[in-house]
């Protein structure tokens, strides 16, 4: 079986685009801004289908958002890009 | 349309159907989701039941559909094979843990090979890369053209911050464009808090774009799920995914992004190296881009969820409650173990469930408050985007869109329904509702921007996000015809509150009140009234419906607090007369800052600018003040700069202590030379009518308390332009015979300056402002009440203390501008303007103890037989000086163990300067080193202070042990709150570091400043945090003073020209008298306080 001879052009093409050359990154990171009801999501839904009573489902559901907004929160924190009062004004 | 649905609809019922075509097709095409989500909500039912009630359920929507056939419907396809019995089972996932996010997205077309300039490969400078593979980040070195190997992987992770994460042994990596290289992985959520940092710039020129890609993709993932745009969905551990694997499975709960933006996802895409494929170069970006995506919002939210402690659930969970307890216990991402039949009809289920905001949805909800008409409410509705060109109303888009657009747009519907219950009400159009104003105030303020959150758009009524507060207003209408201006001018008065701009009459507050949410339009924005604030305002204008006419003072005691606080402010006055106006000049319109006026020799600080400009609008309007700017701000500077401002509209009186005297008219002839200032001071001053000649040929009168009071007959006949307390707290006590007899002075205005405005309580306040400012301020007792009363209780220990300064501090702040003009070193823009260090020399009275002491030590020189000998004889001056020096200090210093008098009490000016300066550090909560020559004296003055003030106040000396000395030290760098130490200079002088003073008193002067510096620079070093006041004390006319001349360089000293190289030992005994002897018209003789109230300057 013959191989088809692959262009330079293309290879270099490739290789480009393998290795990220131009890759432009953004100049600044957007602040994140925390939601002031972070089980808004979740409660759109409804209660889960799980067989289980859809207020102690949702009530659940709701404490582990919370949790994970805080950690999701604590991570921007630690990095600085979390939004400050003045930039989610 | 049931009975046509059901085929037993008359002719007439067809008709009517027709005519309300949109709606026929709408309704039924509600009706028939509403089926397909019974179908899906009874897949929870068991057994035969279950099979009963779907056999219904699809017959039903079965009649529907054609129905919906019949109106001319598009037809709806169910979402899933939910209306079938469920025949699913547990198996691999498609595409193992990304498939959900694969399927459930939809893929964005590649645009990487769209024309651009081609960028250049950077040949032979390896990178940090990162690779994803099988959940795990690996990392490599490469580059390229380049062959890299430990070391350079190594290099490149310190120099990336990333050495310390546990890296484990990974395969080497290999590719078409990289040799094979060694690589490490680690897990995704080892490496988060490494790559977030990565995006948000750190990391170095080390990092290649693999890196940086996976870091803007756990940006984006950690933001997801900070917002809650997250959901957590069951499925199978790769264990469980032996199709043949008999039992029970394992499941766990995993979670996944919910309305992920398609905009960013396609631009993530695109932008992805193929460094992060190298590991899977047959997966495509998109998929390689959501798998990191879910990954990381899975490891975010599992480390949230695992914080919650849950209970555990069933060994095996077995039935379908049991696996949805298990799914709730397990959302930190624990696998758990379930019958495959209940396991798999939940993951479905959940899929189901989740599928409106994990679907990628191409239509979107607009939500719309408009305000009322006249007569209506607000009207709600909703518009569909994605459907025709532009935003439709819900319903109609409802009817014409179809297939997946039909059944996202009735899933969004459903979302917002749920948040807004509004909607679900009955109305002729779904989507469109009136709303009250409480739930229009409701969406404007709290699930508006809920929503927002949730996915939807929505446009609201402008709102002001800041509760306004309620301010009493009282408009002032001057009567006319009257003779009385100032305080005693009457006006008509009339009340109403503002809440932000807007200004309410009674009446419009009681109909605001009885609405459950009021709501106002200000300025083009809606505000929302809190209820409590309503109610309170109403009860305040009814509490002074009465009151229709009111002096000037009251209204000023209105305006500052001083009448009570009410809702929580001052009142704020409008209208006319000499109050209101007055207020404008303070408040509304306050003064500018004044230019350094001609005449001045020096730069004016911005708040001493400011100063000025306040005590031009004293002298404007005929009040006095008080100018409280705290210690080492220069008051002196700044009331002379006034001065020469207003110079030529009659003589200016300041009345100061003895210490400060010599001050202010070193100052004046430092800073206003022009100014023609004279001192009225000692038993050669003008008496009687001589005074007012003096005065009338003056511009400042400088004088003490005693002199004042002493000549207050003769002081009190002129009228003075302005009257200047300096240390006003003199004053404090306003039944003294000091305050009493200066209220009898008469001046355009009367000022007091002081640093410690509140020293003892807001009694000290009143008695200063009362003396400013006769009858303005009101009863003492009353002035206490309402200022304190504005400080809320704090309990506790030490409740009453921190409760009574903020009470201080906030008479302060709601009288500063107006009566006071209050400013303190704390300020970050006046510390910004501060040198760090401050050197002041403060001259100091003798009492007559101290000058007949001094005068006999110098007669028993002089007089006394001299040696002859050169060396001997400068030993006896020495001793003679060193004495002289000790009774400038205090006799007690002198006398030693023959002091029969014992208290150290009004016997040593400088002594009085030191216990001023010690108090107003007290006040301050600062603290402040006490440099003495003389180690025995410096113990009884440690001593003396710790008496008089309760602290603990040591002295730092050479007899003491080295261990002493260094607790001393350690005690007070330490210590908290204020406190001093005392420091004999030869051992503490140099070496320590006693930052936590910023004030430093030189008690008695040595001939070599650059010792004194040192002494200072135990303060005024790294790690000194503020500006560090150096107080000199010198006592004029007596040996201090010709240290002073020495130290500052000169060798004329006491007006005689020394030799180039004499010393004191080489003069002459009239010589020496001249050098070491009393010069009358330069001491300042410390004054009989007793008899004029001086009592103040005593502990």
């Amino acid at each position: 079986m013959s191989k088809r001879r692959r262009p330079a052009a293309a290879r270099r093409q490739a290789e480009i685009r393998f290795w990220g050359a131009g890759y432009q990154a953004p100049d600044e990171v957007q602040p994140i801004r925390p939601a002031k009801d972070p089980a808004v999501v979740v409660r759109s839904l409804g209660p889960p289908p799980i067989g289980v009573d859809p207020a102690v489902s949702l009530g659940h559901l709701s404490a582990v958002y919370e949790e994970a907004v805080k950690a999701a929160t604590a991570l921007s924190a630690a990095n600085g890009i979390l939004a400050t009062e003045s930039e989610e004004d | 349309m049931l009975a046509e649905a059901g085929g037993w609809a008359s002719q007439q019922d067809v008709e009517l159907l027709a005519r309300e075509h949109l709606a026929w097709i709408a309704t039924l095409r509600r009706l028939i989701h509403e089926t397909d989500s019974a179908v899906a909500s009874s897949s929870s039912l068991d057994g035969d039941l279950r099979v009963m009630v779907l056999a219904d359920l699809n017959s039903e929507r079965a009649r529907l559909a054609e129905a919906l056939a019949r109106a001319g419907g598009d037809p709806i396809v169910p979402p899933t094979s939910a209306g079938q019995l469920s025949q699913s089972k547990v198996g691999p996932a498609p595409s193992g843990e990304d498939a959900s996010a694969q399927e459930e997205q939809a893929r964005p077309e590649r645009t990487s090979e769209q024309a651009a300039p081609e960028p250049a490969l950077e040949v032979g400078v390896p990178k940090l890369q990162v690779s994803w593979g099988e959940g795990r980040v690996v990392v490599w070195a490469g580059g390229p053209g380049c062959v890299c190997g430990t070391e350079d992987l190594d290099r490149l992770l310190e120099a990336a911050e990333g050495s310390t994460i546990p890296w484990e042994s990974h395969a080497s990596l290999s590719h078409t464009f990289v040799a094979e290289t060694v690589a490490r992985s680690a897990s995704l959520a080892q490496t988060l808090g490494w790559l977030v940092g990565i995006a948000a710039g750190r990391g170095g020129d080390g990092v290649g774009p693999s890196l940086r890609w996976l870091g803007e993709v756990a940006v984006w993932g950690t933001e997801l799920v900070v917002k809650g745009h997250v959901v957590p969905l069951l499925r199978p551990t790769s264990q469980s995914q032996t199709p043949s694997r008999p039992g029970p499975g394992r499941f766990r709960v995993r979670w996944f992004p919910a309305l992920v933006s398609r905009e960013r996802l396609h631009d993530l895409v695109t932008r992805m190296p193929g460094t992060v494929a190298a590991l899977q170069p047959a997966t495509a970006p998109d998929a390689v881009t959501r798998s990191v995506l879910s990954a990381v919002v899975d490891a975010v939210a599992r480390a949230g969820a695992s914080r919650l402690e849950s209970p555990a659930a069933s060994p095996v969970a077995s039935t379908r409650p049991e696996v949805g307890e298990a799914f709730l216990y397990g959302l930190d991402g624990k696998p758990f173990a379930a019958e495959p039949e209940p396991a798999s009809r939940s993951i479905e289920d959940l899929k189901r469930w989740a599928s409106a905001v994990t679907t990628g949805v191409r239509v979107g909800l607009v939500v719309r408050l408009d305000p009322p008409a006249e007569d209506g409410g607000w009207l709600l509705t909703v518009e569909a985007t994605g459907v025709d060109k532009r935003p439709m109303a819900v319903e109609p888009a409802m009817v014409i869109s179809s297939g997946a657009k039909s059944h996202q747009l009735e899933a969004q519907m459903r979302r917002l329904e749920r948040l807004v219950p509004a909607l679900k009400r009955p109305t002729t159009r779904r989507g469109q509702v009136l709303l009250d104003t409480d739930e229009a105030a409701d969406l404007m303020f709290e699930t508006g921007p809920a929503l927002v959150d949730a996915g939807f758009e929505v446009m609201l009524p402008l709102v002001s996000k800041r509760r306004p507060n309620p301010q009493l207003r009282l408009f002032a209408e001057a009567l006319d015809g009257q003779s009385q201006v100032g305080i005693s001018q009457l006006a008509n008065v009339r009340w109403s509150v503002l809440f932000g701009d807007l200004e309410l009459s009674a009446a419009e507050i009681a109909r605001l009140a009885k609405e459950a949410s009021p709501l106002v339009k200000v300025r083009g924005r809606w505000v929302h009234l809190d209820r409590d604030d309503l109610a309170a305002a109403s009860a305040a204008l009814a509490e002074r419906a009465s009151i229709t006419q009111m002096s000037g003072a009251e209204m000023i005691r209105h305006a500052v607090g001083i009448e009570g606080l009410s809702l929580a402010g001052p009142v704020r006055v409008d209208g006319t007369g000499w109050a209101a106006e007055l207020l404008r000049g303070a408040t509304t319109h306050p003064p500018a800052p004044i230019d350094t006026p001609d005449g001045f020799a020096g730069q004016l600080r911005s708040y001493q600018a400011e100063a000025g400009g306040w005590l031009g609008f004293l002298d404007r309007s005929g009040l006095g003040g008080c100018l409280a700017m705290d210690m080492g701000l220069g008051k002196t500077p700044t009331v002379l700069a006034h001065m020469i401002s207003d110079v030529g509209h009659g003589p200016s009186l300041v009345i100061c202590p003895p210490a400060v005297l010599g001050n202010w008219h070193a100052e004046a002839r430092r800073f206003t030379p022009r100014l023609r200032v004279v001192l009225h001071h000692g038993p050669r001053r003008a008496e009687g009518v001589a005074i007012a000649k003096l005065a009338h040929g003056h511009d400042v009168v400088l004088t003490t308390y005693a002199t004042a009071v002493r000549d207050i007959e003769a002081l009190s006949a002129i009228s003075w332009r302005r009257v200047v307390v300096d240390e006003a707290q003199v004053i404090k006590n306003h039944t003294n015979e000091t305050a009493r007899e200066l209220r009898r002075l008469r001046a355009h205005n009367k000022l007091a300056l002081t640093g410690t405005p509140v020293e003892n309580g807001l009694g000290d306040l009143w008695a200063i402002l009362d003396w400013t400012n006769p009858g303005l301020v009101g009863g003492r007792s009353s002035f206490i009440e309402s200022l304190s009363r504005t400080v809320p209780a704090t309990a506790g220990a030490g409740g009453a203390q921190a409760s009574s300064r903020s009470a201080q501090e906030s008479a302060l702040r709601a009288l500063n501008g107006l009566l006071i003009f209050r400013r303190t070193k704390n300020e970050p823009e006046i510390a910004a303007e501060l040198p760090d260090k401050v050197d002041r020399l403060d001259h100091c009275a003798m009492t007559a103890e101290q000058i007949g002491l001094y005068q006999a030590v110098v007669d028993r020189l002089v007089k006394g037989d001299l040696e002859g000998d050169a060396n001997k004889r400068k030993g006896q001056v020495l001793a003679a000086i060193t004495a002289l020096k000790q009774i400038c200090d205090h006799p007690a210093a002198y006398l030693g163990d023959q002091d029969e008098i014992g208290v150290l009490d009004s016997r040593s000016g400088k002594l009085t300067r030191l216990e001023e300066i010690f108090d107003d550090v007290v006040a301050a909560g600062e603290r402040l080193l006490v440099f003495t020559h003389f180690a025995r004296w410096g113990e009884r003055l440690a001593g003396h202070l710790s008496r008089r003030s309760g602290l603990d106040v040591g002295c730092y000396h050479g007899g003491l042990s080295r261990s002493a000395r260094d607790e001393l030290v350690s005690q007070f760098q330490s210590g908290s709150g204020p406190g001093a130490l005392v420091l004999s200079i030869k051992a503490g002088g140099s070496g320590l570091n006693l930052t936590a003073a910023r004030h430093v008193v030189l008690y008695d002067r040595w001939w070599n400043p650059a010792v004194e510096d040192q002494a200072r620079d135990r303060a005024w070093r790294i790690g000194q945090q503020g500006t560090v006041m150096c107080h000199r004390l010198v006592c004029p006319g007596t040996v201090d003073e010709r240290v002073e001349e020495i130290v500052a360089g000169k060798r004329r000293i006491a007006g005689m020209v020394l030799p180039a190289r004499s010393s004191l030992g080489d003069l002459e005994v009239d010589q020496l008298r001249v050098a070491l002897g009393l010069r009358e018209e330069d001491l300042v003789e410390e004054e009989q306080l007793a008899a004029a109230g001086g009592e103040e300057f005593a502990a």
